[in-house]
């Protein structure tokens, strides 16, 4: 009998974040894009692959956080953190 | 004086003050003036503003406060006729009307796909958080008619955004909040924090206990968007998503639309103008308003040469200014929206104020601390091939 194994990265169920964070925001926030390129590297789509992709069974399934969504082409320019200052009302 | 290559970003145009409902955390005054809006305001807007010099490749008009489509459709259409007869072809002109959907019609659908007018939605998500404060002039909830009008939206595939107000209340059900939005097609959800601006002196999110409730509020919702493979679009995670992907890079500062001046012009139905932030329009500067203009009498460039505007220019500077001198998210802010720091401290030179705490200071923090973790900290999960 064959038996495969797949790994899959899901985020884990975890206590509450603190409230007060300690490190620097510029520190916060290269340590969250480090975190995004190991769980969905830029150059390799794997953020778009689907589970059921058969040329990558037995990989390591890092899309699973992303589903379908391919953050390095969905958010690959600076004008998109933009839209957080453009006037929010409608 | 305006620099040169200044283009227009929104030119706001209200078209009425009159809304059809009184939602409680509402900023704007004289919601039951029925005043309309003039074709011959509108046309004297748009040519005001290409006079100026300030229409680039592309322009968006934005009609907003008051409910628009209480103007009826044919005035609503000769506004919109008006305003396209005025700039020049050569110019992209996209036109946006947010609104609480209770009024949509075949007719209304039918002058959505003819103009290709974009549509925000405000919807607060499910009914007992929506009915808790959009309600209408007797007290009813308007959920109902609000999701009959998304209905009519989406059996014509007419895409819409849709933008929710969040309040105290909204902060224990974030589960909720997104089972609701979720299943709809909308394109992007807009987060609006119940600001204290206008005619809303006090928020149900002020006081220090509300930034660690916001705080878990919006880590609940960012999980329950990741869990989904990110397939509900939120504007403040998209944004901060894309502060993340480029953090480490150089980049130059974000600048906010509402303080660098002619980015914006806000209109109001008899044609007083103001730039800035759009909610000044109508607010009291002291004994006076921050009205600088008639688009009938005043061009632009005569109001950018006004005292009254160099006033208002230097103290938002002031404003900006303190803000890069002593935030770490300037970087990613810059300086904040003037109408916030003129309502909630008093000043445009001014720095932090709830609406940055909560709408910049808290999305950043959470979505890096909700990415950080999940790369420290991966699953392994076994299953059958």
């Amino acid at each position: 009998m064959a038996v495969g194994v797949c790994f899959t990265l899901t985020a884990d169920a975890r206590p509450e974040a603190p409230q007060a964070p300690a490190a620097p925001l510029a520190e916060r926030l290269r340590e969250a894009n480090d975190s995004l390129r190991r769980i969905a590297p830029p150059d390799s789509d794997s953020a778009a692959r689907s589970d059921a992709d058969p040329a990558h069974q037995g990989s390591v399934r890092w899309g699973n956080y992303f589903g379908n969504f391919n953050p390095w082409r969905n958010w690959n320019n600076w004008p998109n953190w933009q839209n957080f200052n453009q006037w929010h009302n409608f | 004086m305006i620099p040169p290559g200044t283009h227009i970003e929104l030119l706001i145009l209200q078209p009425t003050p009159f809304c059809n409902i009184d939602c409680d955390y509402c900023y704007l005054p004289n919601r039951a003036d029925t005043t309309k809006m003039h074709p011959d305001v509108a046309r004297a807007a748009a040519e005001r503003v290409v006079e100026a010099g300030l229409v680039g490749p592309r322009v968006s008009i934005v009609w907003h406060a008051g409910e628009p489509l209480t103007m009826g459709l044919a005035s609503f259409e000769a506004l919109v006729d008006a305003v396209n007869g005025a700039i020049p072809a050569s110019t992209e002109v996209t036109h946006h009307v947010q609104t609480n959907a209770m009024l949509i019609s075949s007719d209304w659908c039918d002058f959505f796909e003819r103009k290709s007018i974009r549509i925000g939605v405000s919807v607060d998500g499910p009914a007992f958080l929506h009915d808790s404060h959009r309600r209408t002039r007797s007290g009813k909830g308007t959920h109902e008619r609000t999701l009959a009008g998304i209905r009519l939206l989406i059996e014509r595939r007419i895409a819409f955004h849709a933008i929710a107000v969040v309040t105290g209340e909204t902060l224990d059900h974030p589960d909720e909040f997104y089972d609701f939005f979720s299943p709809l097609p909308v394109h992007l959800l807009g987060l609006n924090v119940e600001e204290i601006e206008g005619t809303h002196h006090r928020s149900s999110l002020q006081g220090l206990a509300m930034k660690p409730r916001y705080r878990r509020f919006m880590a609940r919702l960012f999980q329950r968007v990741q869990e989904d493979g990110f397939k509900l679009g939120v504007r403040e995670f998209n944004s901060a998503m894309a502060a993340v992907r480029f953090s480490g890079e150089t980049m130059p500062p974000a600048s906010d639309q509402q303080n660098v001046p002619w980015r914006i012009v806000t209109v109001d139905c008899g044609g007083q103008y103001t730039t800035f932030s759009p909610e000044l329009l109508g607010l009291a500067w002291g004994e006076d308003t921050f009205v600088i203009g008639s688009v009938q009498e005043t061009p632009i460039r005569a109001a950018d040469a006004s005292a009254k505007f160099q006033r208002l220019e230097g103290e938002i500077a002031a404003g900006i200014r303190a803000c890069e001198a002593g935030c770490e998210y300037f970087q990613y802010c810059g300086g904040g929206a003037p109408v916030n720091k003129y309502s909630e401290n008093g000043s445009f030179a001014s720095t932090e104020t709830m609406f940055c705490q909560l709408t910049r200071k808290v999305v950043l923090d959470v979505v890096a601390d909700e990415l950080a973790q999940a790369g420290r900290s991966p699953r392994v999960r076994v299953t059958a091939p």
